[in-house]
């Protein structure tokens, strides 16, 4: 995890702004991250944190009525930002792609998978039409998916989901991007095949060179295949950590409480801890910390001021009052 | 048929290599549902009825022009005249086979031309939403707010009365529907997670919407085509009626319009009768079409 990696994806002092009832919100603000190439990074946060929009910002696929108006999105130096449509469209599929939460709803029901996967290639390269049904038949063997030749002219509704959600990975990985945006890719399936699926995106991982940042809710997957980990409250990054720093010794007051909502083996004796409390609506956006009216360390000072995201070490960050920037910079 | 079929080669004390699925394309199961529709299959058949009395009428009948039978004016249904004669002596069920034709063009040209201005507006104004679904929707909303017929019967006057000139303008006033339906539909497609994995996967807009949007938005259009044919078939009919059809040839508007002209309706009720039921077979089977197409794409609808 040395820092002369190569980024793939940086994203600086991002601000998406929403409208709604000709009023505007920020719905995601300063978000500033990094991912490093083969790298793993998580995104957890509870719904409606911003976990998706962040998502979304980065693949350029924000509702009409939502926009990024602050910052820089960089996958591999260019500024996303700044390309034209067209440009930022064929990025899309082949450098960088997203897999969905619902995989039972992710394949257009009127066309056989390989007529998806098929157009996909070559809409992105110049592959001939047999050409790029081989590569589709490789692309689901490699995903896993047993009789590829026959999958291959089946129609969506004859694939369990698990299957479709392979299928959705083939077409993710089809033309070797540079990340893979996974939107809680394993949140609708059975255990069984989460772990399966999950399985899966790390082999795949090593065999594609590609990085990937992971967006969930449950911080058992986080644990799993993560290598970096951010944590998101209300719009904006609290915690940002190595994935064994941040289990050990979470910082904000948030992640603790995150962490100590999961349930463990073998301590089931005590009722699970919860958080009280919702995020805030976005139209009651907290002045000082957006936490505040939640945690249970709150002081007079959070509830003024906002704290700003602190480095505590090297690759740890947190927006907390509880940490003055003592050892880092201010973000 | 539907089971699942077993590999036949099964070896005892092995186990059946696969279990195979049949295969099902959307197209298959759509034959599947529908065959078992009686409505839908009575529809089918009648259009199919008329279309090979359209196309063979010139086999079955001769075309009636001018004056027909003279000597035999004004006969009712009998042996030799099936349907009876007109006032000039010409067979009425010449004219119900060759009104056919007329009928049927009618029906879908204006079919079509409904299809190729709705589809569009209504896709767009769904899809993109905003500006271009106001602009869209209004002009919609105008067109269905006119006052169809008199309008209807000016431009048969404007443009002359020719079958294809009565065709186009019914089209022209009967395609605010299909915006509206395909509009709806759109908008319903639009947010599917299928068309945001599309579009995460780079592909073009316009292959969005006219490929997966259009595609899936496909059913209910094809629904309301059949009803507008059976409806413009009687717009027609009611234009042809009231003298704005195309004297050249013959409508079952125009036998009705014949009969009511030269005043020997109420003695020669043939005169009426048997235009009237080919228009009411036709309407009925496109109507039938459409409720059997509907049920068998909408599995809420089917009947076990």
């Amino acid at each position: 995890m040395s820092r002369d990696k190569p980024k793939v994806l940086e994203v600086k002092h991002v601000k998406t702004r929403i409208k709604m009832e000709s009023k505007e919100y920020a719905i995601i603000e300063e978000i500033d991250f990094h991912v490093d190439s083969k790298e793993t990074v998580g995104i957890v946060g509870e719904s409606g944190c911003g976990k998706s929009m962040t998502a979304l910002s980065i693949m350029g696929l924000l509702p009409e009525n939502a926009s990024v108006s602050e910052g820089e999105i960089r996958l591999q130096g260019t500024n996303l930002l700044t390309i034209s449509k067209d440009a930022y469209r064929k990025k899309r599929g082949k450098e960088m792609s997203m897999i969905f939460q619902e995989p039972m709803s992710s394949l257009n029901p009127v066309y056989t998978i390989g007529f998806q996967l098929i157009e996909l290639l070559r809409e992105h390269t110049t592959m001939s039409k047999a050409k790029a049904k081989k590569k589709a038949i490789e692309m689901l063997q490699t995903v896993g998916i047993p009789r590829p030749h026959e999958v291959i002219d089946e129609y969506p509704h004859q694939l369990s989901g698990g299957m479709r959600q392979r299928v959705m990975i083939a077409m993710g990985l089809a033309c070797n991007p540079d990340i893979l945006i996974a939107d809680e890719p394993t949140t609708a399936l059975d255990v069984t095949i989460q772990a399966q699926i999950l399985e899966l995106m790390k082999r795949l991982q090593e065999q594609f060179d590609m990085a990937i940042l992971l967006i969930t809710h449950d911080l058992g997957v986080v644990a799993e295949v993560c290598d970096r980990v951010i944590v998101m409250y209300a719009g904006q990054i609290v915690e940002e950590a190595p994935v064994l720093t941040l289990f050990e010794s979470p910082n904000h007051p948030y992640t603790k409480g995150l962490i100590a909502s999961t349930p463990k083996i073998g301590e089931g004796k005590e009722r699970l801890h919860t958080i009280e409390g919702t995020v805030p609506q976005l139209s009651e956006m907290p002045k000082g910390c957006r936490f505040a009216t939640r945690c249970s360390e709150v002081t007079e000072r959070c509830i003024r001021e906002s704290p700003p995201l602190v480095e505590l070490s090297e690759q740890v960050r947190c927006r907390c009052w509880l940490y003055p920037k003592t050892s880092g910079v201010s973000v | 048929m539907e089971n699942t079929t077993l590999v036949k080669e099964n070896v005892p004390g092995s186990l059946p290599l696969s279990i195979q699925q049949p295969r099902t394309s959307p197209l298959r199961e759509f034959i599947k549902h529908f065959r078992r529709n009686r409505l839908g299959v009575i529809g089918l058949f009648g259009i199919l009825a008329l279309l090979l009395l359209a196309v063979f009428a010139p086999a079955i009948s001769d075309r009636p022009t001018g004056y027909g039978d003279v000597t035999n004016m004004l006969q009712p249904p009998n042996a030799q005249y099936w349907f009876g004669t007109d006032s000039v002596g010409l067979s009425i069920f010449d004219q119900v086979i060759w009104g056919t034709r007329v009928s049927l063009y009618v029906g879908l040209t204006s079919a079509v031309i409904s299809i190729l201005i709705g589809v569009p507006i209504g896709l767009l104004s769904g899809y993109y939403g905003g500006r271009v679904s106001h602009i869209g929707m209004a002009i919609t909303d105008i067109f269905l707010t006119l006052p169809v017929l008199p309008l209807m019967i000016i431009m048969a006057a404007v443009l002359g009365t020719g079958i294809s000139n009565i065709a186009i303008i019914i089209g022209l006033f009967s395609w605010p529907q299909i915006a509206r339906v395909t509009r709806a539909e759109t908008l319903a497609i639009r947010e599917k997670q299928y068309i945001e994995a599309a579009r995460a996967i780079g592909t073009k807009e316009s292959k969005i919407i006219f490929r997966h949007v259009l595609l899936n938005a496909f059913p209910p259009i094809l629904v309301n085509m059949t009803i507008i044919m059976g409806t413009s078939v009687l717009s027609e009919a009611g234009l042809s009626f009231l003298g704005l059809g195309d004297p050249m040839s013959w409508s079952w508007g125009t036998i009705l319009q014949n009969a009511h002209s030269t005043g020997v309706i109420i003695h020669a009720w043939w005169l009426a009768l048997f235009p009237s039921i080919a228009i009411v077979v036709l309407v009925l089977s496109f109507n039938f079409l459409g409720i059997g197409i509907n049920e068998a794409l909408n599995p809420r609808l089917r009947k076990r």
